[in-house]
């Protein structure tokens, strides 16, 4: 569209607003509830809801069963989750296999426990690369998997979403589980860092 | 300690991103359509842009895409777009008449602070799968490609032989006293898969194995084999000349004809890779994985195999749609082929595929 001069609104700007003002005066939505939900995710949910899952797991091996059972269900007990996950496969990470997630239509991720997905998880190369050379693009993102190690992909979709279980560091055995939930990265939950202490 | 993580919790771009995020799912909440319909207009407005040659490199493009789809969705479920355009314009109109005073809270035009990781410089390979969960196909002895996924856009079905002369009893293969009722027993399921490839994306690629009718390209060794087994090539029989380009029995069977956008590869010996344009085909077309059918096991599927594993190619074999006239040795080329745990060949049934597909058709939109 437009890009004249850097005091004119950009247009996705004007159409959010224009979109907003319109579903509020046909009844659909309600502004309050808008700012609610921004505020939801810019304050409230983050990968700090998945670390705290991923360290309980590690210390409970009764949690880490019923995660990997239903991960929803086990989410919530930690008072984690939300509507726009219906189901969340968690897939655990051990010695001989790393898993990854994608996903390679669009977007899907599971908000309520890791909250916005960043920038690279929507991009193109991402979401083509992961599939194709997983291996490859992992080690370009830093993350070397010993070559005898097999690497499992998992598409996303809206129905499903994927949460990885990352391996606990050796040496964090006295850790208490907050400690534990410190070293849980975001890109670890997503298969494309490791956890270390 | 390791250095800091990021654990930055949202990565909105923009206030307007987070905005029009907020706007969907408060619209979901209200029941006014479903995320899954949103998400839908997100794919398809994703995908128009990376099939246009354009991509998703970094926020901006992402949002622009939600906000597309949005609006997409608004117009479908009977919101007025002249209603739209009049607010737009009213807003443009108060920004304009405020950008006078510069006001420095209009934050609308931040901009992008959500990168972490770059990956707008790597080199795009545009894909397009349509599954959920692992993208393999279940073989043996490892899922097949044996790692990454299984793309058919990116995969081709190899076809290796079923020319006349290997199916019908009167030509070459049958002169030589061996049974061709299993190679012709593989038309229709050879059918099958074809068709189904062809619909999913796969490239479909015959090999037709012939000489040219002066035999200039015929190696006295393999003359002399085939005179041993009484059937040399380029004498004559029913089909017309055995193995000779342009005979009836030099034919794809009817049954198999290769449609129009398929690939035919003529070739003189007994792997598809050998002096023939097959390689460069595939390399040009970014195919990664193929999957062989067709005739025989022991001789121009094992050989094509083997010459495409060499080449870095994933190779699959579906057993149960190649023959070779002795059941055993068709077993035991099989067998081989898996040898080393799948070293040349990872090995499944057609309805692997077939199954593969039918779930890859599902998932298509």
């Amino acid at each position: 569209m437009t890009q004249d001069s850097s005091n004119e609104k950009p247009w996705q700007a004007v159409r959010t607003e224009a979109v907003e003002s319109l579903l509020v005066e046909l009844g659909v939505i309600d502004s309050t509830r808008v700012d609610e939900i921004v505020h939801h995710y810019e304050d409230k949910v983050g990968p700090k809801g998945g670390a705290r899952v991923v360290a309980r797991a590690w210390v409970d091996p009764a949690f880490k069963q019923r995660l990997l059972a239903d991960g929803l269900a086990a989410c919530a007990e930690l008072g984690l989750g939300g509507p726009e996950t219906e189901k969340l496969h968690v897939v655990e990470n051990t010695a001989t296999v790393h898993n990854a997630v994608v996903c390679t239509l669009c977007s899907c991720y599971p908000w309520p426990i890791l909250g916005i997905p960043p920038a690279w998880y929507k991009s193109s190369a991402y979401r083509s690369r992961m599939v194709r050379e997983p291996r490859r693009l992992l080690t370009e993102m830093g993350l070397i998997i010993d070559p005898s190690v097999e690497i499992r992909v998992w598409d996303s979709v809206s129905e499903i979403r994927y949460l990885v279980l990352p391996e606990r560091p050796a040496g964090s055995e006295l850790m208490s589980v907050e400690q534990l939930a410190d070293l849980v990265s975001r890109d670890a939950m997503i298969g494309v860092a490791k956890v270390s202490l | 300690m390791s250095l800091p993580i990021n654990m930055a919790p949202a990565t909105f771009p923009t206030p307007w991103a987070a905005r029009s995020f907020a706007i969907v799912s408060a619209i979901a909440e209200a029941g006014w359509f479903e995320l899954r319909d949103f998400q839908q207009a997100l794919i398809t407005c994703i995908r128009q842009r990376e099939l246009g040659g354009g991509c998703i490199d970094d926020e901006a493009s992402y949002y622009d895409c939600w906000i597309e789809s949005l609006t997409t969705l608004l117009g479908q479920r009977g919101a007025s777009h002249e209603r739209l355009v009049a607010i737009e314009s009213a807003i443009r109109d108060r920004h304009a008449s405020r950008a006078h005073t510069h006001d420095p809270h209009d934050e609308d035009d931040a901009h992008d602070h959500g990168h972490d990781h770059s990956l707008a410089s790597i080199l795009l390979q545009p894909l397009y799968v349509e599954q959920g969960a692992l993208l393999q196909l279940s073989a043996k002895p490892y899922p097949f490609p044996i790692e990454g996924a299984f793309d058919p856009k990116l995969a081709a079905l190899i076809v290796i032989d079923m020319q006349r002369d290997f199916c019908d009893p009167s030509g070459y293969m049958g002169l030589r006293g061996d049974d061709v009722s299993v190679a012709a027993a593989l038309i229709p399921r050879i059918s099958e898969l074809c068709a189904a490839a062809r619909l999913s994306g796969m490239h479909v690629i015959f090999t037709r194995e012939g000489h040219t009718p002066d035999l200039g390209d015929l190696p006295l060794s393999k003359r002399a084999k085939t005179r041993r087994a009484g059937a040399e090539i380029g004498a004559s029989g029913p089909l017309g000349r055995l193995l000779v380009r342009g005979e009836a029995g030099w034919e794809i069977v009817p049954e198999l004809a290769p449609h129009s956008g398929d690939v035919v590869v003529d070739k003189v010996g007994t792997g598809a890779f050998y002096a023939t344009d097959l390689e460069h085909r595939l390399r040009t077309q970014g195919i990664s994985e193929v999957v062989l059918v067709g005739v025989t096991t022991g001789v121009c599927v094992s050989t094509t195999a083997r010459e495409a594993s060499d080449r870095g190619f994933n190779v699959l074999v579906l057993s149960d749609c190649c023959a070779e006239p002795d059941q055993h040795l068709h077993e035991a080329a099989i067998e081989l082929l898996q040898v080393e745990s799948g070293y040349i060949a990872a090995v499944a049934d057609g309805s692997a595929l077939m199954d593969f597909l039918s779930v890859h058709a599902q998932g298509s939109h």
